[in-house]
């Protein structure tokens, strides 16, 4: 049986982590605020910018020709990956690695590329040996000037054949506490389809420049967009995930603490009880 | 006079959204000029001034960085790949990006100087439009 001083001190210990977790759980919260700001202001632009490309591209036709289109036999093949850079987020990066590691297994080590965010991600995927060509690490927020130099990288990285395919990973945000980690093509840039066409009503645009050209300035917006929403979302889920695991740790940490006040009282009345014992016995003792 | 909606969103936020009687703004292959009923149009945004006149008969100055306009019979949306309103543009600021600029124009590669040369653009546009408030 522990003494009453090591169940204090246990007790002294949960006290102090629940505080520590109470206060990342409020931290997190007002971040996940902010994120989830930033999440819908992003929405309209990504939002018009796809509609533009939809009736751009139903207009150019097939016979667009665009480096961010072109399409490659896949040889090697990129991956860019959204992760945090600091811990104790919950299922957080464990979920994205599974969800990499799923993908990754069906290529050859040599034959991939992984561009990373987030130091969690860059350590996991360089100590297991894949060649991480990219890292980036983003400040507490996202801002399109990030979103614009990633998207350099990879456009950089596709356009000169060291890549053929990129494919992003990162976590879609529905509530704070369901996250969900998806892939999506990036490039080369996949056109939305004609099927989206047929619902935004088909107008008589007149274009300037001639669509062509406007679809070769719109891609790279594209792109940028996308990996734009992309960061947003995975910030916005970092947070809530963080506030969930550790809402739930303070949660914890506050049974824990009720347990321990139990064991110790116990201890404290069982010392008692015993030290009464002892007396009691003692004077009868003195009595025979 | 009739009038039009227009949204002009930022990759980070709606800048502007409602009635406009009408829209200057700066197109790749000019200068255009909107009014209620204009022909569906797509067109490409340059470095610009964007001036709208709102019902009341006020007016609207936004320095733009570039972007897409889209005329639809429904509405007029400009996406910008920056925009700021004239009144809310840090002339320190951009004054101290023209000057990064161009100290770093005799510096750069020959590669960068495009880049370079787009950043004092979009600086000396912010500082114009910033002298456009009343």
């Amino acid at each position: 049986m522990a003494t009453i001083r090591q169940v204090r001190q246990r007790i002294r210990v949960a006290k102090n982590i629940q505080q520590i977790t109470k206060a990342m759980k409020m931290v997190a919260a007002a971040r996940l605020k902010r994120a989830q700001e930033h999440v819908q202001a992003a929405r309209p632009y990504a939002q018009s910018l796809r509609e533009i490309m939809t009736s751009v591209a139903s207009a150019a036709g097939g016979e667009v020709q665009h480096p961010l289109l072109e399409q490659r036999d896949t040889k090697v093949v990129a991956f860019f990956i959204v992760t945090s850079d600091r811990g104790l987020a919950g299922s957080y990066n464990s979920t994205m690695f599974r969800r990499a590691a799923e993908l990754l297994r069906h290529y050859d080590k040599a034959n991939v590329r992984l561009y990373i965010v987030g130091r969690k991600g860059i350590q996991f995927f360089s100590r297991r040996g894949y060649n991480v060509a990219g890292q980036f690490s983003l400040g507490s927020v996202v801002t399109i000037a990030d979103a614009r130099n990633i998207a350099g990288t990879l456009r950089t990285a596709f356009e000169s054949g060291e890549v053929d395919q990129v494919t992003m990973l990162y976590t879609r945000f529905y509530t704070a506490i369901t996250q969900k980690a998806v892939d999506v093509q990036l490039l080369p840039i996949q056109t939305p389809a004609a099927a989206d066409a047929s619902e935004t009503q088909q107008e008589d645009f007149i274009f300037e420049p001639d669509a062509g050209r406007l679809l070769a300035s719109l891609l790279p917006r594209y792109l940028e967009g996308q990996v734009f929403q992309a960061l947003l979302e995975s910030s916005a889920s970092e947070h809530g995930s963080r506030m969930t695991a550790m809402s739930s740790a303070t949660d914890n940490a506050g049974k824990m603490i009720q347990t321990l006040t139990l064991q110790m009282n116990r201890v404290r009345q069982a010392n008692i009880t015993r030290e009464i014992s002892e007396i009691v016995g003692g004077a009868e003792a003195l009595k025979g | 006079m009739p009038t039009f909606n227009l949204e002009l969103v930022t990759p980070a936020r709606v800048l502007f959204e409602g009635e406009v009687e009408s829209i200057r703004a700066p197109g790749v292959e000019g200068s255009l000029g909107l009014l209620a009923g204009h022909a569906p149009l797509l067109t490409e945004l340059k470095i610009g001034l964007i001036k709208l006149v709102l019902p009341s008969g006020a007016q609207e100055f936004v320095a733009c960085s570039g972007g897409f306009m889209e005329v639809t019979s429904q509405k007029t949306i400009i996406l910008a790949d920056a925009a700021e309103m004239a009144a809310d543009i840090d002339v320190e600021r951009a004054r101290k990006a023209l000057q990064l600029a161009e100290t770093a124009l005799g510096t750069v590669e020959p590669s960068g100087i495009a880049d370079v040369k787009l950043q004092m653009e979009r600086a000396k546009n912010r500082i114009n439009v910033a002298q456009m408030r009343i």
